[in-house]
């Protein structure tokens, strides 16, 4: 069975505060704190796009892929749906393509 | 106290080689790069056997490139090292072929570049952490959402960035060594197929094989080996770092920033001295962002700097007179040795219809995977 995309999970250090996804047990980024001070969270899978663009695929086929800046404050690569935007508001969604984020007030 | 390249023995680079870069052929990489390594001889008047120490940068050969490549020049029994540091790797390669000259160790080394174009195989893939976005964020990708974000935050339009590619093809049309050799117009640019956003395939480097090569020396070697030091141009720093934690600004520029000014200060120089610049223009975005982060111009300035000529040969500083990876090409492992040979040839006087006017101080500046930065900061000969 697959991992379940939703919800979004992340790392949260215990001793700096730093979050960070995807889920990693090898220790923080930010201060290499590693065991049982860097803690498995969700995510609120709810972001601001800082940009956007639409991606052309061999064969013809484009998709639109944005850098989402998390609530929490990581920032991820993902597909969008086609009408999303800089600066729109968004929430991770699950489709049978993978994660998608969509248009949505938090 | 760590010492500073400018502590040590001074470095001198005295002779510069190439082989084309150009698209994938059947030429085995064996005559790819002892092309270069005899050109680079050559140039310096320096036989093999003189040579200490040999540092070859490649990145899809496999393990063990050197001796394969090397032994046909004759077998002499020096230290020869294979460095592999992604986009960077030549650069790597000329920076441990400095230190060791510089601290001592040898009095003349060599730094090669050699490349196949070949599947790659990233660590980062085996860490066994499954990113959000596999697959999906490909370079191509990765520097559109720069390019978007840069442009509407300056309220730029493409024919900003087309124009970083604009003077770059046409730089490497007078290169006999770039993989590009078109002249193109602004109009051919934008029309081309598009990638990414507003990235066209003329906005990206074309990666494919080729090979570079430089030697390096002492003072006392250029008076054992009679070389000229008229042609002989000063390495005065060597800066490498690698991607801290930025948030969301981009780790690329950022990194850049802090690397070349690292590479600046130890030179002893500003950035207003700086006569030429080859830079990491994989992207033809990274260029705007490079130079506004090295200090090159201020921020946000980089798009009307260009369009006014200040980065073109004959311009305040001219930006990758050798074409950039843009379009002199990016066969990975040679790139940053080739870069060291185009700002000696510019620092020498040398370089043809090319010919920086009055060139005194030179940057070569690559970003590798990871994020690695290195940069170089070379002088004329005096």
């Amino acid at each position: 069975m697959p991992t379940p995309l939703l919800p979004l999970r992340g790392i949260h250090c215990e001793r700096c505060g730093h979050v960070a996804t995807p889920v990693q047990h090898f220790g923080c980024e930010s201060c290499g704190a590693h065991g049982a001070d860097v803690a498995d969270r969700p995510l609120t899978g709810e972001g601001t796009v800082l940009g956007a663009v639409t991606v052309h695929r061999p064969g013809g086929e484009t998709v639109r892929i944005g850098s989402v800046h998390l609530q929490e404050g990581p920032m991820v690569r993902a597909l969008l749906a086609a009408d999303v935007v800089a600066e729109d508001r968004v929430r991770a969604t699950e489709t049978d393509a993978g994660l998608l984020f969509v248009r949505g007030d938090h | 106290m760590a010492v500073l390249l400018s502590d040590l023995r001074p470095v001198y680079v005295v002779g510069i080689g190439l082989h084309r870069f150009q698209r994938a052929t059947d030429t085995s990489f064996v005559d790819l790069g002892l092309t270069a390594v005899r050109a680079a001889l050559d140039d310096a008047g320096v036989p093999w056997p003189e040579v200490e120490t040999a540092y070859t940068g490649s990145t899809r050969l496999g393990m063990a490139v050197s001796r394969p490549l090397l032994r046909h020049l004759g077998v002499t029994g020096i230290a020869m090292t294979q460095v592999e540091n992604a986009s960077a790797s030549g650069s790597s390669a000329f920076r441990l072929a400095v230190r060791d000259v510089a601290a001592g160790f040898a009095d003349v080394a060599m730094a090669i570049g050699v490349d196949k174009a070949a599947p790659g195989l990233r660590a980062e893939t085996l860490t066994g952490i499954s990113p959000l976005d596999e697959g999906l964020t490909t370079p191509p990708v990765h520097f559109a959402l720069l390019a978007e974000e840069y442009l509407r935050s300056r309220g730029a339009g493409a024919e900003d960035m087309a124009r970083v590619a604009l003077k770059n093809h046409n730089n490497a049309a007078d290169n006999p060594f770039a993989h590009r050799q078109q002249r193109r117009t602004l109009e051919e640019i934008l029309a081309d197929r598009p990638i990414a956003g507003a990235l066209t395939r003329l906005e990206c480097c074309p990666v494919g094989e080729g090979a570079a090569a430089v030697v390096v020396v002492s003072e006392e070697g250029m008076r054992r080996l009679g070389i000229d030091p008229a042609r002989a141009v000063r390495v005065l720093s060597s800066a490498q770092q690698s991607e801290q934690l930025y948030g969301t600004r981009s780790y690329d520029a950022e990194l850049t920033g802090a690397t070349t000014q690292q590479a600046l200060t130890e030179a002893g120089v500003s950035v207003t001295d700086v006569d030429i610049v080859e830079l990491h223009d994989a992207f033809a975005i990274e260029e705007l962002q490079y130079l506004e982060t090295m200090g090159i111009c201020a921020e946000g300035a980089a798009p009307s700097c260009l369009r006014d000529g200040e980065f073109a040969i004959g311009g305040r500083v001219a930006v990758s007179p050798s074409g950039g990876l843009l379009a002199m090409g990016h066969p990975i492992g040679p790139t940053g040795v080739g870069q060291i040979a185009e700002i000696t040839r510019q620092l020498r006087g040398e370089a043809g219809v090319r010919q920086q006017p009055d060139a005194r101080l030179g940057l070569a500046h690559l970003v590798g995977l990871g994020a690695v930065c290195v940069v170089h900061v070379l002088a004329a000969p005096a």
